[in-house]
């Protein structure tokens, strides 16, 4: 199991920084989760197939337009804000 | 009279009200005491509400036309969204966040006059079954504090089973009202998926999650679950069905249903008091002349593992928007994007939580999505296919709730042993049907225990109303709330 579970692929992936101890405390419950999620695998699916009906299908809504939150409250709950923008790093760097 | 205020249920404590024979602020002030003196203790909640509880009980007394809840002091878990009071999920990430609007469960209630008396304590985005995996602090089994009060619904559980609360509001994704529920003695109503808008629930697993209400009766239970439930232009997902007046349409004849049940073989990993309340409740059903038919979920040993594909994929896809820029924490200091995303979700999540985002990001990376989300949605179809084929055969079913009593805080440090604990609740959830836990018996020492009954998709109103009659009979064995101190 451990050749197909790439910690440090998925750490990336989900944008979470694990400390090397935090990742050898992750690393066995995880692989024991994912192998014991495996056994689904005992099911024969081949021929099993879903329906379109039998899944949720989502209704279109009127497009109207509603008014929504006043930009002040949502601005209210950001953690860094600058006149009527949220105001995040820098995402280009300079060379 | 405080003591007296607290004796009474939801719907007494709203007549005196409406009927201006008890204040709501007297209310109010015997919650508010009662929660001082048990809080320390139990620690139900996140936050206590004790000025909006005021203002609301002021407004209220001098209010001519009250509503169905008029005066009711209710708990919320604190997933569910309540404009100017701080919605935490329990969660470092959400710790500061005050929201804007109130999730459409909230408005509904207060459109009736009920008072939020407080947010209630959960595992950290109602990732867990024991309210351990809170970041900060756990909850205790007001029957015994040694024990746990269940989870993720264990602050909404444990405020009501201690009068901290006369009724609650919580979750369940997977088993979090109901487990809760038969953890404390209460009843624990899962609506159908769509039966009630998730609207202002902050998402953990968006397929799988529904509001539900955590009461000491099943009457009470009905009226709020009516009170809720219904249409909302806010959540596409939620049912155009009618809603009926389940508060009303209480003790109707009840022989002749057929029951379907667990065989002995099906339920071996379940403790024998549990098992011996199961059987003696289907045993009394039949002499009631309810027929018993056993029913085959083959599946059933199946649905954890299909679970915990699909309900950590989509937390893995839920959970992304928490990334330091619209709202909650934030990392401080000076750096790039990425690494800001990647410092604050690290300092902001739990060891739960975290498991989970890795194993749902696992399950939909590229190479092992058909293996493992693929596969988990073909057996999720086929778990819903072998329920709709029972429902063809019996109306309701009858299960333990869950597979043992209230444990010790701190008994399951391994995640899979503690996921074990939803194994009679999980499948409900992926075949989107409701089931309420009802409290039945209790254990030598006295801690609760109860057993779930499962109805076909939006048959809320047979599940309640078989759940009512098995209550009035088993009440008169009479039920003794005990009060253990720390050891």
């Amino acid at each position: 199991m451990s050749h197909e579970f790439d910690l440090d692929h998925l750490c990336e992936l989900a944008h979470l920084y694990l400390d090397p101890e935090e990742k050898e405390r992750l690393r066995p419950q995880l692989e024991k989760i994912v192998a014991w999620v495996s056994q689904l695998k005992e099911l024969p699916l081949a021929e099993t197939i879903i329906e379109p009906q039998e899944e949720l299908r989502l209704p279109l809504r009127p497009d109207l337009v509603k008014p929504s939150f006043p930009l002040k409250v949502v601005l209210e709950a950001a953690p860094e804000k600058d006149e009527a923008f949220i105001k995040v790093p820098r995402v280009i760097q300079e060379k | 009279m405080s003591s007296a205020i607290l004796e009474l249920d939801l719907i007494e404590l709203v007549n005196f009200v409406r009927r201006g024979e008890l204040r709501a602020s007297e209310v109010v002030e015997a919650y508010l005491n009662n929660i001082k003196e048990k809080e320390p203790q139990v620690k139900a909640f996140i936050t206590v509400t004790e000025e909006h509880a005021w203002q609301k009980a002021k407004d209220l007394d001098e209010k001519k036309e009250k509503g169905r809840l008029a005066g009711a002091p209710l708990a919320i878990k604190d997933n569910i969204l309540t404009a100017g009071i701080r919605t935490t999920c329990a969660s470092k990430i959400l710790e500061n966040y005050v929201p804007p609007y109130n999730a459409t469960v909230v408005e509904r209630l207060l459109a009736e006059d009920a008072i939020i008396i407080g947010k209630t304590n959960l595992d950290e985005f109602a990732m867990g079954s024991s309210t351990e995996n809170s970041a900060f602090f756990p909850t205790r089994n007001p029957y015994d504090l040694n024990k746990v009060p269940g989870g993720s619904s264990g602050g909404s559980a444990a405020a009501v089973a201690a009068r901290e609360a006369v009724a609650a509001l919580g979750s369940d994704t997977g088993g979090s009202i109901r487990q809760p529920a038969a953890f404390c003695g209460l009843v624990g109503v899962k609506p159908t998926y769509g039966r009630v808008s998730r609207y202002g629930l902050v998402a953990f697993a968006s397929s799988l999650d529904q509001i539900g209400p955590l009461t000491r009766s099943v009457e009470e239970a009905s009226l709020l679950l009516e009170i809720i439930a219904g249409n909302d232009p806010h959540d596409s997902t939620s049912s155009k069905l009618p809603v009926p007046e389940y508060s009303r349409r209480l003790g109707q004849d009840v022989s002749g249903l057929k029951i379907g049940y667990l065989s002995e073989e099906k339920i071996k990993e379940v403790t024998p008091e549990i098992k011996s309340a199961y059987f003696s409740l289907l045993h009394s059903l039949e002499k009631e002349g309810l027929i018993l038919e056993p029913v085959d979920l083959k599946l059933w040993a199946y649905a954890l593992p299909c679970y915990y594909i699909i309900a950590p994929s989509e937390a893995s896809s839920n959970l992304a928007r928490y990334d330091g820029v619209r709202y909650g924490f934030r990392y401080p200091g000076e750096y790039n994007l990425r690494t800001m995303y990647s410092l604050t979700r690290t300092a902001g999540f739990g060891p739960e939580v975290k498991r989970r985002i890795l194993i749902g990001t696992f399950a939909l990376s590229a190479g092992y999505y058909e293996a493992y989300y693929g596969r988990a949605r073909l057996v999720r179809r086929l778990i819903t296919r072998e329920f709709q084929e029972t429902f063809n055969q019996v109306d309701l079913i009858l299960t333990p709730t869950t597979p043992e009593p209230p444990f010790d805080l701190g008994a399951k440090m391994d995640p899979i042993a503690m996921y074990l604990s939803d194994y009679f609740t999980v499948a409900v959830n992926l075949a989107g049907l409701p089931a309420l836990s009802l409290p039945v018996d209790s254990t030598a020492e006295g801690l609760p225990l109860g057993l779930q009954i499962i109805a076909p998709a939006f048959e809320e109103e047979r599940m309640l109303n078989l759940a009512f009659f098995i209550e009035k009979k088993v009440k008169s064995k009479g039920k003794n709330f005990i009060w253990k101190e720390e050891k």
